[in-house]
This record gives structure tokens, sequence and C-alpha cells, in this order.
């Protein structure tokens, strides 16, 4: 059943759904129906497809991020650049980096070649920019969205989180930003299989006073 | 009642629906495939991507309480009869369980391959041959643990035999436990193809679960569970302890890399609400590693659970776990041997007023325990306290003399092989319209709804009682949605509802201090409840008595349409709250229902429910420190005292054997079922005891789940079965830690929210 059938009849939608279909995507098309394959253009001016060029068969590390932002946003990739150090010569091989403009309208990919100058960001690490439109479907379907439409629209609450993954194993975790650089690089040995696993040091882990404490 | 939310007519609806294709058409114009629409659809129905609808339309379109829109229908709803879960078989620990267990991991011979347990001892299966799974290359397992066992030497296995005891009361001595003691386990923790629908759909093994299988049973090994033909399920059991007696869990991994979409398939089991050790809590980052294929290999992981009651310790770690019964008789004479025992008698230590009844274990795995319960990571664990005569039960159900005896302890209703004690959990899902495999939206951060409610893993199911009394512990299991459960009888086809049909005698682990007879309940995700139905003694609203072949519904009736937590709404009876059908048989001649609920004044058999631990102003004890912990989003993901988890950071540093006391705050919008690890609180007060009168009944308990943020709580007031609730941002709760040390986390329960960030660990000094 076509796109057309199904907005030209909706009550063949239920129809459909009376009983179980045989067919059951396979692997292949379950990875590719993940993530949408919108075209974006690189802060190096290629276009590329979002899931095919930048996701298929990788592990990758995704945050948003807009260069007018003037708070935290600096903080996120200065922060991440460590994390792309810590990462080693990973990055560019098997790991790639992807920080995706918030501000399609002004964060050009000219522009955001000079902030990735600016924070001499290397091979392996893209940022990526595109329509308004295809920003905004990509934020959703990565799930970057506020449930709350006020604070959906305030870019900032989308800046604080770095998705990663393995594509291929379709395994995805999540981080903030602003965490221990060494630990987020951690995080995606997490995932690999084999028996990396959290040390004696992390199980017992560090104090940190949240400030939250009175006496009696 | 406000209309919006129901299905007010077809056409109304084919508009909404029409208007909503077209704008998913829109988004569809913009270079989506179809199969990308359909996930839009999938994500929309789950709270994820709502496509700019109206509220309004969003509700009547996707509300899974109305109308499932994405899983295949049920062609043969309330046909198929109730799975019940059934209860995993001790292992024999000496050859059973291979590598024996040890305190310290990395002991000589430290990992095994299934031919090597297999020709430990072949009768251990009956005879029959086991293998991996599969036909994988034999995998060679090793235990993941780096740990030590706390208190080894005190409760594993050398403890000292030991005996029920009635407390307050002179009864006679009932039943000595072994003295080797401890109860050995062995679960497979594997994929397995898997059947939600009624078998009579014909859609076969639809889909496939990741579950806990009983290492105990040949057929667990079976390749593709050829051996489970269509009629028989696998998951989920029911693990059977008792205090004094310590249960020795091994867990092997063999879960395959490929997760079918979702889940990762490292583990770590986490036993909710006991009271143990670090090692054996199954904390987010205690896991192990299943299948690699690469050098075939995987692990393991030994879970020791002491069944000692909190507060065994008193004052100091360095006393004695056991203390001796003191005016217990020796000399018990065993029935079936004749062999005097003339040790002496002792019943579990602790405090007698802890005593848990219904626990549950599930995946904890950091960042994956969303996806690896919903794939079926979960089970039962009930905890029988015989030995001080309370909830007696069928505490050793491998025993052929005992037998869930109703005139003993409580009397709860229990009988043989637990006939009469039937747990249910209760968890939605979401199924593929392709295929059938089970769908999970894992990019969305809010909480993931699915729109098939399932009751053991069943898709409307059928249960069969007799007239009589039945104990159900129900379980809300997750991922993200709240339950409020109602009994209706079916009346010529009207729903007509029961009142005071739940006779409530628990609130999460704990027997409460006496039953409430209740209406209707809420649960979050991991509470719990025990409820007595008396099947003999219902009348409906109308004042007509529940017969033999009538017909129950049991329903959720709680509105909730995406992840973030219920809406406050209470749907009226119809066709898409029901969640299990109870069709009531006659009691058969000779049988007779001698279970009681306590503590009625009019039975014969007053023993007392228990009272609460004092807390400290009622001792006149300090509290020694108090927390603050306010649960909330940041930066687009959840969050505690506005961070995300870090799992290096502890966030409390706890000196054992003191009281304190936290404030858990929250602001508006949402909904979290907030779970503390290892050590229960009791509430103190709701948003400056605003809530009617102080908090409500149910919640003077001890409790591990705490409900806050939107519609935590229903409304007491006449009107409160319309709907009404009421919100709670803020909870002041008390708590000690005692009897072990190390690190256990606090977390939002809606397990989502809890992999994106709502957690944060405490560390009990030692
Ligand atoms: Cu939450």
């Amino acid at each position: 059943m076509g796109l057309a059938a199904l907005t030209a009849a909706p009550s063949l939608l239920a129809a459909s759904h009376k009983t179980h279909s045989k067919h059951a995507p396979n692997a292949t098309e379950r990875r590719r129906s993940r993530f949408l394959n919108v075209p974006l253009v690189t802060h190096e001016g290629k276009i590329v497809h979002f899931y095919d060029d930048l996701m298929k068969d990788k592990t990758v590390l995704i945050n948003f991020m807009y260069a007018s932002c003037a708070d935290s946003c600096p903080m996120t990739t200065s922060n991440l650049k460590k994390v792309y150090t810590a990462l080693g010569d990973r990055v560019g091989k098997d790991v790639f980096m992807y920080s995706i403009t918030l501000d399609p309208e002004h964060d050009t990919p000219h522009l955001l070649k000079s902030y990735a100058d600016l924070f001499k960001t290397g091979p392996g690490w893209t940022f990526l920019t595109g329509t308004k439109d295809r920003i905004e479907q990509l934020r959703a379907n990565l799930g970057y969205k506020n449930s709350d439409p006020v604070a959906d629209k305030d870019r900032t609450q989308h800046i604080g989180v770095v998705k990663f993954g393995i594509e291929r194993l379709e395994r995805w975790g999540m981080a903030p930003a602003l965490g221990s650089p060494v630990a987020i690089a951690e995080y995606i040995d997490w995932l690999e299989p084999g028996a990396k696993q959290p040390s004696l040091e992390i199980l017992r882990g560090r104090y940190e006073d949240p400030g939250n404490i009175t006496m009696g | 009642m406000k209309k919006v939310f129901q299905s007010t007519g077809l056409a109304k609806r084919e508009r909404e629906i029409s208007k909503y294709m077209d704008e998913v058409t829109e988004i569809g114009r913009a270079g989506l495939s179809r199969r990308e629409l359909l996930k839009m659809g999938v994500a929309a129905g789950a709270g994820g991507l709502t496509l700019g609808l109206s509220k309004s339309t969003q509700a009547a379109i996707i509300d899974p309480q109305v109308n499932p829109f994405v899983s295949p229908q049920v062609l043969n709803p309330w046909t198929e009869n109730l799975y019940i879960p059934p209860t995993v078989h001790r292992i024999d620990p000496n050859n059973g369980l291979y590598p024996a267990p040890v305190p310290i991991p990395g002991a000589t011979p430290s990992n095994f391959t299934i031919a090597e347990l297999a020709a430990r001892n072949p009768s251990s299966w009956g005879g029959q041959t086991v293998t991996d799974p599969s036909g994988q290359p034999l995998m060679r397992y090793s235990e993941a643990r780096k740990e030590e066992h706390q208190r080894w030497s005190e409760s594993y296995p050398s403890a000292k035999a030991y005996s029920s005891a009635p407390v307050g009361s002179t009864a006679g001595p009932l039943k000595p436990l072994k003295p080797d003691n401890a109860h050995h386990y062995l679960l497979l923790a594997r994929e397995v193809p898997y059947c939600f629908y009624p078998h009579a759909d014909g859609v076969g093994n639809h889909c496939h679960v990741w579950t806990f299988c009983d290492g105990s049973d040949p057929k667990s090994y079976a390749g593709e569970y050829s051996t489970y033909e269509a009629g028989v399920r696998v998951a989920p059991l029911r693990l059977v302890a008792r205090y004094g007696q310590p249960t020795y869990m091994r867990v092997v991994n063999m879960l395959p890399a490929d997760n079918r979409g979702f889940g990762i398939n490292k583990i770590s089991t986490h036993l909710h609400n006991h009271h143990n050790a670090p090692p054996s809590d199954g904390g987010p980052l205690r896991w192990f590693e299943g299948w690699n294929t690469t050098n075939n290999t995987a692990q393991f992981w030994d879970y020791h659970y002491p069944n000692i009651r909190a507060g065994f310790t008193g004052s100091t770690y360095k006393t004695s776990i056991y203390k001796p019964y003191p005016s217990y008789p020796t000399g018990y004479t065993d029935p079936k041997t004749g062999i005097v025992d003339n040790r002496p008698w002792q019943t579990c230590a602790g405090n007698f007023a802890e005593t848990l009844s219904t626990l549950w274990f599930h995946d904890h795995k950091m960042d994956f325990t969303a996806q690896n319960v919903y794939k079926g990571l979960a089970s039962f664990y009930t905890l029988y306290s015989d030995d001080i005569n309370l909830d007696y039960g069928d505490a050793d159900p491998e025993d052929p003399t005992a037998g869930g005896d109703e005139t003993k302890g409580l009397g709860l209703p229990c009988g043989k092989n637990f006939e009469f004690d039937i747990p249910l959990v209760f968890a939605d899902k979401m199924f593929n319209p392709s295929g059938g495999e089970l769908f999970m939206d894992i990019l969305n951060f809010d909480g993931f709804l699915g729109d098939m409610t399932t009751v053991n893993f069943q898709i409307k199911p059928k249960l069969e009682v007799k007239k009589r009394k039945y104990r159900f512990r129900m379980l809300v299991g997750g991922p993200s949605r709240f339950f409020q459960f109602h009994l209706s009888v079916d009346r010529a086809g009207t729903m007509v509802d029961i009142p005071y049909a739940f006779w409530r005698i628990s609130t999460d682990g704990n027997l409460l201090v006496k039953p409430i007879n209740q209406t209707c309940f809420r649960l979050g995700v991991a509470e719990r409840v025990d409820v007595i139905i008396d099947f003999a003694n219902l009348k409906d609203a109308n004042g007509f008595s529940v017969n033999e072949g009538d017909t129950l519904w049991l329903e959720n009736r709680l509105h909730q349409i995406n992840g973030r937590g219920p809406s406050g709404k209470v749907l009226p009876a119809n066709e898409a709250t029901k969640i299990l059908k109870i069709k009531v048989n006659p009691l058969p001649v000779g049988e007779v229902d001698r279970s009681v609920i306590p503590p009625l004044p009019s039975v014969t058999r007053p023993i007392p429910m228990l009272a609460m631990p004092a807390l400290p102003a009622q001792e006149a004890k300090k509290i020694a420190v108090s927390r603050t912990w306010d649960f909330g989003s940041s930066n687009g993901a959840w969050s505690v005292n506005g961070k995300l988890f870090d799992p290096a950071v502890i966030s409390a540093q706890i000196k054992p054997n003191t009281w304190e006391q936290w404030t858990i705050t929250s602001g508006g919008g949402w909904a979290h079922p907030i779970h503390i690890h290892h050590e229960e609180f009791q509430i103190v007060s709701r948003d400056n005891t605003k809530y009617p009168s102080g908090i409500p009944t149910e919640e003077i308990s001890r409790k591990d789940v705490l409900r806050i943020g939107d519609a935590a709580l229903i409304n007491p007031s006449p009107t409160a079965l319309e709907g009404a609730s009421i919100n709670s941002g803020k909870v002041v709760i008390q708590m000690q830690f005692r009897d072990w040390w190390g690190d256990y986390p606090m977390h939002c329960h809606n397990v989502v929210h809890e992999d994106h960030g709502m957690m944060i660990r405490f560390e009990i000094l030692k």
C-alpha cells in the first residue's frame, strides 16, 4: 500500500492492521528506517545524505549546536574537542563526530568552516547544515525534541546532550555534552562487543558534593 | 467525563485520521519514504514526534486506549488461558552449579562450557543432553564479578540451620530448614522466539524476547526452542525464596549480539526491593557480557541474596547475623525421616517489621534498562516469612510435605503449587505491523508507550478462577505507563463497577499494617501491590452479587498519551480499558477456602500483621543529615539536581546506621516513579501535607518507589471515580542505611528517563 492509498482511504489503514502481515523488515531495512536520509551540507561544502553517508556502518557521536550561541555551545564544542582527542586515531577511521546546527538559516557551510577552524577540529569531525525543514525533521528524528512546545522552541534545550552509538549493532546511548571527555570516550568502548566494563575505580566512584545537604 | 478522549463515531474518527494523514503527507513530500512515514506514525503513537498535531487530534488518533494504531489487531481476544509464571527449580549446588560458588571470583576453575556442565551430572537434567543453544560453537562462560560477596562466612552456606518460630504466640514448631541451607538456581538469559498474541490467531512465534529461562530445565537450552510448540510460553518466571535461607542465583548471559533493532547483550540483573550488597544488587554499572562470537566467550554473574531482614546488624557491623530465637525449643522430629534435630532453632534476624513479600528482578544495564526490560528481562521473586509464621505460603515448593497450607501464619491465599497466589506483570508493548516483531522507539527521550497491554507477556488473556479468595501480586513492568486498576462485571454486555473489590495487603514489597479495602488503586512503573480478591463475596455497584458463570474485567482506566506521565483523567469502563478477563467458576465440591483476609475480627486465627518500623521522632532519635533531590529536565534530557547521570560520580556519602531525611521535588508537566535501591523509606509528608489530610492510607507503609509529579495520586473525594487526580511536587521521606556497604543508585523508574540521565549513585560508607 502506497502513500497515496493511505491518504485517500484512511480506513484501509485499520484494515491493514487486522492481521499480521508476513514480511518482517530485515536488519538492513530496519536500520535504514530508523534515521532520516535527509540531504545535508558539510562545513566543507559537500552535499551528503544523513543515513547513507554519515551513519551507515559507523560508530558516531552526534550533537546539536549553533554558531551564534554564546554561552554553552563554545564550552560544549571545546569539551567535544577533548573527546575527539581522547578517541585518538579512531576518529575518522571507524568513529565519526557530527555537530549539526540548530540555526541553518545563519550557519552556512562557510560560517561552520570558520567555526571548525576556530576550534581547530580535525578530520572525522564534521559540522553540518541544511534546509530549515530538514534540520527540524532530523532533530525530531534523533529525539532532540521537547514535547512542551515552548521549551522546544528554546534552542539551548537541545545542546546539552551528545548521542552516540554503533549503527551497525543498533546500540545507542547518550551523555551530557559537558561530561568528562575521557568518560564519554569510554562509554563508546562500553557499547562495543567484548568485555570492556567499568573499572573498580569507577564502581567505587568519586564523591562530588551536589550542595544539597543540611545537617540534622 | 470529557468525551474528547473517546472515539465518538466513525465519521469523526475518519476525518481526524484523514487530517492526520494529510499532515503526515506533508512530511512525506519532504522526502520521506513510506517506511519512514510509518515510523513517524509509530513514533507519534509513542509520544515521540508530534508532527504539529493539535492535542485533541493526537489523542483521538493515537491514544492506544482508544484504538490500537500500529500493532496488529488481536483476532481471538479473551480466549487463551493466562500464563502463570512457573516456579524456578533448584539446582544441585555440587554438580548443577559448576564451578561452585566462591566469595571471591577468579578461583580455579572460574569458567565452564555447557558441555562441561552437562558432563558433571547428566541426571541433573533428567538424563537429557544439554548444549549451547542455536548450534553455536561452544561458548566458554566466565564470571564477570570482580568484587567479593560481603559477609560470606556469616550468610552462606555454612549458616546454621534455623527455623520457623512463631511471633507472639506459642504455636507449635513448624519446620526446620535443611542444613545445607542455601538454595541454588541457574538462570539463562537468552533470546526466545515468542508469541504475545493468542495462539489461535495463528501468527506463530511472531517476535523475539530476551528473557530468563530456568537452567534446570533441558528445554531451556534448545536451540530455537523447538520443543516449545504453540500454546506454550516460557516467561516470565517466579523464584520462590524464604527468610533465613540464602538464595544463590547464577545468571548465564546467552544473549546474541544481534539485537533485532534494540537492546544490548550486556546485562545486570537487579533484584528490586531486596536488601543486599552491591555486588549482588545488579546496579547500572555491574553488567556482564553475552555471546562474543569472535572468541566464543561470554560471562555469568553469581548473585548472593542472603534473605535477611534489614536491620540485622543492629548498631554495628560486627554483630552476627543470626541471633538465636530465645525461647525456641530444640528436638524437632522430621515427619519424613523421623530424624530428631537437636540444633538450637533460630529465626532469621533483622527487624521483623521490615519483612518483604513481592519483589521482582529485571535488567538494569546503564543506558539500556528500558530496552532490555521491555525486551523481556523481568521475573518475580516472592519472599516468604514462614520463619516468623507470618506470610507462610508455600515457601519450599519442592518439599512434598509442604504445600501452601492456608491455615498457617496470616492465612493468606496460596494453595498447592501457588494455585491461589498469582503474580501478574502488566506491561505495554508495540508490535511492527510488518512481521509482528517487538518494536521500540529508542530515540524518544520522553518515555515509550505501547498500544497493547500485556499480562504476564500475553495480550488479552482470560483467567478461570474458583469462587474463593485469591492473592494477586500485581506489578507494573514499564517502561513508562502508569496504571489505575478497577474491577467490573459484565451485565448483559454492560460493564458494571465492582466497588471495594480489592483487599490491599501490601504496598510495593511490604505487607501493610492492616488490609485496606479499595475500589481502585494507581501504580507507577515498578510499584507492586498484593491484593486479595474474594470471588465469593463481590457485589456490583447495583448491589447484585457476583456468581458462578459471571465474567469480570480487570481494567486499567488511567489515561496516558505520552511517556511523560498520565494525563490525570480516568476513562470510563470500555472495551479499551479491559486488560484481563476473569471467569468465575464454582468452588469444586470438597474444596474449602481456609484462607483469610487478615485481620478481620471474625477470623479464628488472629495473627497480626506487622507494625511499621519506628521513625526517629517516635524513638527520640536524630536525623543525621537532610538532603534535597530535584527530579527535573535539563538540556533536553532528564536530570537530578540539574545534572545528568555521571557513572563515575557518587552524589551522597552516607554514614552507616544513621537516619536521613530526603526531600524529593519535581516540577510540573511530567510524572516520575522514583526508586531507591537497598533501603526502604517512609513518606513523612507530601506537599507540606496538602493532600486532603496527610498522605494516602496506602502510603503509610515502607516503600521503595515514590510517585511524584503530575497525577501522582488519586483524588480521594467522591468524584475520584470520575477521574480527578492530584499532582504532588514535594515529598519528604525518612530512611536509614544499614547492614551492607557500597554504592547504590536512586533513579526514575520510567526507565526511559533513567536511561536518559535521571539517576544518581549514593554510597553507604563502611
Ligand atoms: Cu521520570
